[in-house]
């Protein structure tokens, strides 16, 4: 099962075969969750979404219809799912994103390398979610334009200028320039660069 | 060029621009400083972004998400079921004294090894010592079935060696071997075939309690027919190892063998894999 394509898996999981999900799991669950935890900031909501988004494979694979990669199936569904746990946490919570989400301190021995780690967290969580998403899946997934254009479902031309958008806006937040609006993930049109 | 290229600084500050484009950039930029300062920025939030490192799932998220999955998908299974009817009935722990397979290397190392060793002695507390079945230590057979595999009981055995990820897909061909000459000699041919002849009341408290370990994760069903559960390591610490064969309808021949490693203590799945008959 570890090494066969995934088309071949979710041929098998459709078949019966009960070690083809799994498999599935196992496979792209790093993918999912880092996606997961990058989107939302945190990993709690990390960890709840991406249950979801493989529950929602198993509804849904059925469906799948091999027309493009599995991966940027995935990628599609796991950003579909975070932005459905953006908008839940806005309606449960408007005022609680403030100051970037809540996390335990970092641990000791890494302690730097940690602090920088939820650095990034907190700037990515105030860049406007449309961009954070083509950030996180190009420049840290590392998923080429075409991908990321299928996965977030827009041309071509708008990944790169919202990559070059995105990518100002973070770099303003990370110095600290970031005062306009302070609404971390409303409108695309607010972070004009 | 408009204004101010947005899509080609972005492909600018990734370098995927081929000469023309870049010398268009480069122009445009050194004449305007709005889009100076924002390859600057843009151009620090890549390096930035880049350096971030791997994220990690936490531990037993895996198992979470499969326990959620087979709960969508079903009720408890029957080995459950049966762990616990066992469990009720306090039925004393029986010896397997029969259904002693051994698999046996095929010339990989690691199988070697294990014989090597000698027969298994399992140290940890919940484990008896196995009774040896006549085919432990002696011959060259990949896979010495006995007589009581006609019985529709998984065979149980204890070895002491330790598994490591790679050595889980190698063990696959021996047990489809294995599998193919006990279906020869009289093991359930189907699922269906094999719950018939199946008695919750004859299953050792050890075994059930093995079974129940293992289901945790993998999806019970009339499917599934549990052939081979082996207690020893994989990676150093304590697992399951389990075989169970799998058709595509209950009533249909098994077509497929599938290898479960469960960690005996937190029973969360470590590895998989499977093969067809």
């Amino acid at each position: 099962v570890s090494g066969a394509p995934d088309e071949e898996l979710i041929r098998r999981h459709l078949a019966g075969d009960r070690a083809a999900f799994p498999a599935l799991v196992e496979r792209h669950e790093r993918r999912v969750w880092s996606v997961a935890l990058r989107m939302l900031g945190r990993p709690e909501d990390a960890a709840d979404t991406t249950q979801e988004v493989f529950l929602t494979c198993l509804r849904k694979l059925h469906g799948f219809r091999g027309t493009s990669a599995f991966t940027t199936w995935l990628h599609r569904v796991t950003l579909n799912a975070c932005y459905d746990a953006l908008r839940r946490r806005a309606r449960e919570a408007p005022a609680a994103d403030e100051d970037g989400p809540p996390e335990p301190p970092p641990v000791a021995d890494h302690a730097d390398a940690a602090a920088a780690r939820l650095d990034m967290r907190r700037a990515l969580a105030r860049v406007p979610d449309d961009f954070r998403a083509v950030l996180v899946l190009h420049d840290m997934e590392g998923l080429p334009y075409q991908e990321v254009a299928e996965a977030v479902g827009v041309p071509v031309g708008t990944v790169k200028s919202r990559l070059h958008r995105g990518r100002v806006a973070l770099a303003r937040v990370m110095r600290g320039e970031h005062r306009e609006g302070s609404e971390p993930s409303k409108g695309t049109e607010r972070m004009q660069g | 060029m408009t204004e101010h290229p947005e899509e080609l600084l972005a492909a600018y500050v990734d370098g995927a621009l081929d000469d023309a484009d870049r010398a268009e950039v480069e122009a445009h930029v050194s004449s305007c400083p709005r889009c100076r300062e924002e390859v600057a920025l843009a151009s620090e939030a890549h390096r930035a972004l880049a350096a971030q490192p791997d994220e990690a799932p936490p531990e037993g998220l895996t198992l979470r998400i499969l326990r959620e999955a087979r709960a969508e998908r079903g009720s408890p299974g029957r080995w459950s079921t049966t762990a616990r009817v066992v469990a009720a009935a306090g039925v004393a722990a029986v010896l397997i004294t029969a259904g002693v397979v051994v698999l046996r290397g095929s010339g990989d190392p690691a199988g070697r090894e294990a014989i090597d060793q000698g027969p298994a002695v399992e140290r940890d507390a919940p484990f008896a010592t196995p009774q040896d079945g006549p085919a432990a230590g002696s011959g060259e057979e990949l896979f010495e079935p006995t007589s009581d595999l006609r019985t529709s009981q998984p065979v149980f055995r204890v070895e002491d060696r330790d598994l490591q990820p790679e050595d889980v897909p190698r063990l696959l061909p021996r047990l489809a071997a294995g599998a193919t000459e006990s279906l020869e000699q009289g093991f359930p041919p189907t699922a269906e075939a094999f719950f018939a002849g199946f008695d919750p009341e004859r299953v050792p408290r050890r075994v059930a309690r093995a079974l129940e370990c293992i289901t945790e994760e993998l999806p019970p069903d009339d499917l599934i027919v549990p052939f081979v559960i082996e207690a020893s390591r994989f990676e150093g610490e304590p697992a399951y190892v389990a075989a169970f064969l799998q058709g595509p309808e209950p009533s249909a021949p098994y077509d497929r063998v599938l290898v479960w490693v469960v960690a005996r203590e937190s029973c969360a799945l470590r590895t998989f894999a499977s093969q067809r008959l």
